[in-house]
């Protein structure tokens, strides 16, 4: 004989559901609103201030208003670029060794320094970068910018790109082993491709999450109000900019800083999607659409 | 230029536990051998012992002699890739490369051993997927990735992309075993052609497809090699009580 369900249970239950589902709704509340907030100061009080004038011209003295940041725009390419160009491939190569030929002493202390790494202020970054390079050279300079960031960049791509390959599955490495392809090969031409993805998705990542930062920048790449002139001079950059006009006494940089801090956002969310289009196409070849 | 593989006092260890233990067989050249057993008797295991494939488990031990014809593959100055390049596997799941096309899945091996080039490679791949019997369904379509393609198909891919390497010997661990019966047809029919040219050991939990496409058939219960014999012979009058158990079902 089943025992009926009593009504009482029943109601109980359906409480307790509902309690749940509303602490879960006010939950996500909690994460995406100072989330919309952000981004909704950002957009109304940043895109007034855009202007042909602030892509395109050098920065104005204060209060003759005017000007723009076009140096600062190409500098933070620059230094990001620079980042990218010294931290991918240290990154994905200690990734790949970590997590391909890793299992003795060397491959857990390479994590552990990561991991270790990755948890660091980004400032020490710039306290690291100012210490062996502009100390060296006697100025600061987008190297020492490009070098800063870089010691960022380096344990974001690393972990994400180990993690990334040890999601491959065994198989395909034993297809390419059976067929008398060695172990080196078999990394570069099977695994990794078949990782790209992941990889790809972690320099996304360290992307966004460098092309903000402004701390190591202060006393490496310093800032400017010319024309990049080179990886060896100081280099003005977004977030430097951001934070130099932010501070400062005049309300009409304060408006560039807005405007600074609307475009950076804009730049770093249109590079993610451009990128996932450009991967999607990708993707859906390996899945036959 | 097939030759026969002879294994002696062949045992695997993984850590304690003892997998395969002393298996001596004699399998000739272009012959289908079978390999039967219950699930957990080291049928596989054995299997993959043949082409060092068990070099990358670790805690893997691997003792006594396997032979290529005179060759022994565990030797001292053996490069295991070389070894794997003349003794080719297909494995229980297709596992085709996704990320590239079913041409560059058949030409990814041949094209790193320097095995052909350019125009050769176009032949080379037209003469594995007919081998294959897969041309006929993906002539049109070689620049696809291989997910297009249906499971029975994407495993006869995955016997060609062995088939470019130009081996001596094809090891199929239950090649079968994740497709339908239409496609495990096409499978056998392939694999009866096959040994024209080459040696083929292929691991089965299916007795039926065992009595199907081999000429002879190993019995292995526990990690040893019980009974090794022409199937008609074994499925018909086995010698030992343990194997007519197995094959009227009594137990496994």
């Amino acid at each position: 004989m089943n025992r009926p369900v009593t009504r009482r249970k029943l109601w109980l239950r359906l409480l307790r559901d509902r309690v749940m589902v509303g602490l879960s709704v006010a939950a996500l509340a909690c994460a995406l609103v100072p989330l919309a907030w952000v981004l909704g100061d950002v957009v109304v009080s940043g895109a007034p201030g855009l202007s042909r004038e602030f892509l395109t011209q050098l920065p104005q003295p204060p209060t003759r208003g005017g000007g723009g940041w076009a140096n600062a725009f190409l500098g933070t390419g620059i230094v990001v670029g620079l980042a990218l160009l010294l931290g991918v491939p240290v990154g994905v190569g200690a990734g790949i060794y970590v997590a391909e030929f890793g299992d003795g002493s060397l491959g857990r202390a390479t994590r552990f320094v990561a991991e270790v790494l990755a948890g660091i202020p980004s400032i020490i970054a710039g306290v690291v970068a100012y210490g062996i390079i502009v100390t060296r050279m006697g100025r600061f300079s987008a190297l020492a910018g490009g070098v800063a960031l870089a010691i960022l960049v380096v344990p974001i791509v690393m972990i994400t790109t180990e993690e990334a390959l040890r999601l491959v599955p065994r198989d395909r490495r034993e297809a390419a082993f059976a067929l008398g392809v060695g172990e080196a090969p078999t990394t570069l031409w099977v695994v990794v491709p078949a990782a790209a993805g992941n990889i790809l998705t972690g320099i996304l990542v360290a992307t966004a999450r460098i092309a903000g930062e402004t701390a190591p920048l202060l006393f490496t790449a310093l800032g400017s109000r010319f024309w990049p002139e080179g990886v060896d001079r100081p280099i003005a950059t977004v977030a430097v900019n951001i934070y130099s006009y932010a501070i400062s006494p005049f309300p009409d940089w304060h408006g560039q800083a807005r405007a600074g801090a609307f475009l950076l956002l804009a730049a770093v969310l249109l590079g993610n999607v451009v990128a996932r289009l450009i991967w999607a196409r990708r993707a859906q070849f390996m899945a036959g659409h | 230029m097939s030759e026969p593989i002879t294994t002696t006092k062949l045992t695997v260890r993984f850590g304690e536990k003892l997998a395969v233990s002393g298996v001596d067989m004699d399998i000739p050249p272009r012959t289908v051998t079978a390999i039967i057993g219950p699930s957990g008797c080291g049928k596989t295991t054995f299997l993959r012992a043949l082409n060092r494939m068990h070099d990358f488990v670790p805690g893997a031990q691997v003792t006594g002699s396997v032979r290529l014809g005179h060759q022994e593959i565990y030797g001292g100055l053996i490069d295991p890739v070389e070894v794997r390049k003349r003794i080719g596997m297909v494995f229980q799941r297709p596992n085709p490369f996704p990320t590239m096309s079913i041409r560059g899945n058949i030409t990814f091996a041949p094209k790193r051993h320097g095995l052909a080039r350019g125009g050769e490679l176009d032949a080379l791949v037209e003469k594995v997927l007919r081998q294959a019997a897969l041309w006929d369904e993906v002539k049109d379509r070689l620049d696809e990735p291989p997910s297009r393609l249906s499971g029975g198909q994407q495993q006869r891919l995955c016997i060609a992309r062995a088939l470019a390497v130009r081996p001596d010997v094809l090891l199929m661990d239950e090649p079968t075993s994740a497709l339908d019966p239409i496609a495990t047809h096409r499978i056998e029919e392939l694999i009866y052609e096959l040994r024209r040219e080459y040696t083929i050991v292929i691991v089965t939990h299916n007795m039926q497809q065992a009595a199907r496409v081999s000429d002879s058939t190993a019995f292995f219960y526990m990690g040893e090699l019980v009974e090794f014999g022409e199937t008609d012979a074994l499925f018909t009058n086995p010698s030992e009580e343990r194997t007519e158990a197995y094959i009227t079902g009594r137990f496994g």
